[in-house]
């Protein structure tokens, strides 16, 4: 019986361990698109995101299952309920690099030409890789810098936000593309902030407070 | 075991002493019994004389506590009985004792009584006036004894079960305590009971063999592991819940981490989803494979279904991978490179055909057409150079003096030097070198040729070749730094308007480099922007 929970514990591992890495997929190209002004990523990103949904409702009733059947206790339960948290985070990471890659799509070449929200999608894209790290090592320390970098990404996004008020102000036919950037920055923003998610719910599996 | 030895004696004890108690009942009951039918027949003796001598008066009266006494006459009337009424009882000429009685002068007979518990027995006795004296007697059954001696039985199998149970307790533990201390690990050193060593001496056997055999896994599983760790390609083994199993060098190497991570999910060392979908695809199909970019090398990564899970097998493709890519750039600089001046050709000689130049300007358009038309000659020779060296023909050796060759291959270039106002300095001496002479002829030809053509007006080119190094120096334009790890690509050119002009077609330092690795010749460059370049070739 024990061993049977054991084994479903290390499938819903696999499976977490999957659904993070399609994530980091989805914003990694979504950001290259980005940067390169690929105006067709969308085709590529929404594929991903359609597998992350998917997995995310195979996770989801797999968690449930474990918590009916097995009832499980302390370190167990936590695991678990730190997963059904986690795979809401990451789908909507995965959503998310979908918006961006269909606003990219209008924008073209125009967000690679601010700098500063280039390194905001990298910061971005590190901190998910990270937060995914962080699960998969159970690495505390790693969980409270990503918690950290938030603050980085953060300043990286007023600076965005000055940058194309500056533009408006200058070129006011360019606003409504520099509010689709300012569109992208947010997207890029709120990842951060469910990686920061992630790293928390991982902080809660390892030591039970959240 | 001891549970088994206590209860098999306490059980047998049991049923040792049940027996021995029915035993001893069988035994006793008859001879119980054959006591009170001599005792019954003393007295009906005693009881026949009496009433030969004074008639039946003499029981009259008469409490007759152990034996009942009973006179019938000859046709079976009870006449008197000790113990009821005479004249109640029924005709008492039925009875065995009596019929015995009356026919051979003595009889007798037993009768249970219907519980069992009792049992009356007859005796009787023909008198001389033909009436029969009967005397009778009734005495406890065989079950009856049974119940009288059970509380007693049951008290004595209590205690005896008691002690029985005590008993065989320790003598249990002391027959198991040496088997519980059995060196197992070397069975023959036990000095133990004799009935046990032919157990002992199997047991020592099969520890033997089992060490052999796990010694010989063990050689297998090190020839296993020095074979996968000698090879180049990286080995992964995962379980159907793809936790690692075993692992190589090269995948650990790959993998960057120094210990194989035994019982880890394998995407926690390899997280992509190309990999996990690879995974879930083996589990279906089972065969998948993907490419994987790691530390800017590109592999193959082969997934195989086996029995106990997935063998994961990569394999470094980057040369193959690289080639590829260089065939692809390759082709499509070709084409874009023969179709620039086919469309100069094409515009031009279109211009004429349809009469639009006029007569002076005829000359013009012919000298662009055959400008145009030499370079793709060029170009086209240089490409099959180039397919020759790619195709990796047999060069065709002989000796060769390098000063010659070097003269040689000047001399061919000293209109070109003239047109661009280059001086050509030529210091070498005669050197023979076995090698072929066509290949370094093309080296030599294609360096200097490009010394002078990206040259200054007025600038100066020199081959100095010194024993088996030839060095091409000049003063010219130079190559810019960050292209310089560039050059020898093919159709790389650092200024592309400029090199047009020059009338190269990108492809002589691509030849150069491709020569002399197929002569096995050393080439550096040194290049300072604006200063000069010097090439340095060592065969």
């Amino acid at each position: 019986m024990r061993s049977r929970f054991d084994q479903e514990l290390e499938g819903l591992h696999h499976r977490l361990i999957q659904m993070g890495s399609l994530c980091e997929k989805a914003i990694s190209m979504s950001s290259e698109a980005l940067e390169k002004g690929d105006t067709h990523a969308l085709e590529a990103v929404s594929p991903l995101e359609a597998d992350i949904d998917h997995m995310e409702r195979e996770i989801e009733a797999l968690c449930l299952k474990l918590l009916l059947q097995q009832q499980p206790v302390a370190k167990d339960l936590r695991l678990i309920s730190a997963a059904l948290k986690m795979i809401t985070d990451m789908e909507r990471i995965g959503n998310m690099s979908a918006d961006i890659a269909e606003v990219v799509g209008y924008v073209g070449g125009k967000g690679s030409q601010i700098k500063v929200l280039v390194r905001m999608a990298e910061e971005a894209c590190l901190m998910v890789t990270r937060s995914v790290d962080a699960y998969v090592k159970s690495d505390y320390e790693l969980a409270q810098s990503v918690i950290a970098q938030d603050d980085v990404v953060d300043s990286l996004f007023s600076s965005v936000k000055k940058t194309l008020a500056q533009i408006i102000a200058a070129r006011p036919e360019d606003s409504e593309r520099a509010l689709d950037v300012l569109m992208i920055a947010k997207y890029y923003e709120r990842i951060a902030d469910h990686a920061v998610n992630i790293a928390s719910w991982v902080l809660f599996s390892l030591t039970g407070t959240h | 075991m001891r549970k088994t030895i206590a209860r098999t004696m306490v059980g047998l004890t049991a049923i040792m002493l049940v027996a021995f108690t029915l035993f001893t009942l069988a035994v006793i009951y008859p001879w119980f019994k054959a006591q009170q039918v001599s005792r019954l027949s003393w007295d009906l003796e005693l009881a026949a004389r009496a009433v030969e001598t004074s008639g039946i008066e003499t029981f009259i009266g008469l409490e007759s506590t152990k034996s009942r006494i009973t006179w019938i006459s000859s046709d079976g009337t009870v006449l008197y009985d000790s113990q009821t009424d005479a004249s109640l009882m029924s005709s008492h000429k039925d009875r065995t004792e009596f019929r015995e009685a009356l026919a051979y002068g003595r009889g007798s007979d037993q009768r249970m009584s219907d519980t069992l518990l009792e049992e009356t027995l007859y005796q009787a006795v023909r008198l001389s006036d033909n009436t029969v004296l009967r005397v009778s007697q009734s005495m406890a059954g065989i079950w009856a004894m049974v119940l009288a001696l059970a509380p007693g039985f049951a008290l004595v199998l209590i205690l005896v079960l008691a002690f029985a149970a005590i008993l065989s307790s320790r003598i249990s533990r002391a027959i198991v305590k040496p088997l519980e201390k059995l060196d197992l690990d070397h069975p023959l050193d036990n000095q133990l009971y004799d009935e046990l060593s032919v157990l002992l001496v199997r047991l020592d056997a099969q520890n033997k063999e089992i060490k052999a055999q796990m010694k010989r896994l063990e050689e297998l599983g090190k020839e296993f592991t020095s074979i996968t760790d000698s090879m180049q390609e990286g080995l992964i083994v995962i379980s159907d819940s793809s936790k690692v199993l075993s692992m190589n060098k090269a995948a650990m190497a790959l993998m960057e981490i120094d210990a194989v991570p035994k019982g880890h999910d394998v995407l926690e060392l390899c997280r992509s989803a190309n990999m996990a979908n690879a995974i879930d695809q083996a589990h279906v199909a089972g065969h998948s494979s993907f490419f994987m970019s790691r530390s800017s090398r590109q592999h193959l990564v082969s997934l195989s279904q086996v029995d106990s899970g997935i063998v994961i097998l990569t394999q470094d493709i980057t040369e193959a991978y690289n080639a590829q890519q260089s065939r692809k750039e390759f082709t499509a600089n070709v084409s874009h490179e023969l179709k620039t001046p086919l469309q100069a050709i094409l515009g031009s000689a279109e211009l004429m055909a349809k009469g639009m130049v006029s007569k002076e300007n005829i000359q013009g358009f012919a000298e662009r057409i055959y400008n145009e038309t030499s370079h793709l000659v060029s170009l086209v020779d240089d490409i099959i150079r180039l397919s020759r060296l790619d195709e990796g023909q047999a060069v065709e050796t002989e000796d060769v003096d390098l000063k010659d060759l070097v003269e040689e291959t000047a001399a061919l270039l000293a209109p070109s030097a003239f047109r661009r106002n280059v001086r050509v300095e030529i210091k070498a001496e005669s050197y023979i070198a076995h090698t072929s002479r066509t290949l370094l002829g093309e080296i030599v030809y294609n360096i200097l040729d490009n010394a002078i053509r990206y040259n200054k007006t007025g600038g100066k080119a020199s081959v100095t070749q010194k024993g088996r190094t030839i060095v091409i120096e000049d003063n010219g334009i130079g190559i810019p730094y960050e292209d310089q790890s560039r050059v020898f690509d093919r159709f790389y050119r650092v200024d592309k308007s400029h090199s047009r002009a020059t009338g190269g077609t990108g492809l002589g330092l691509s030849i150069v480099k491709h020569a002399c690795s197929v002569l096995g010749a050393s080439l550096r460059l040194e290049s300072k922007p604006g200063i000069g370049t010097r090439v340095t070739v060592e065969l």
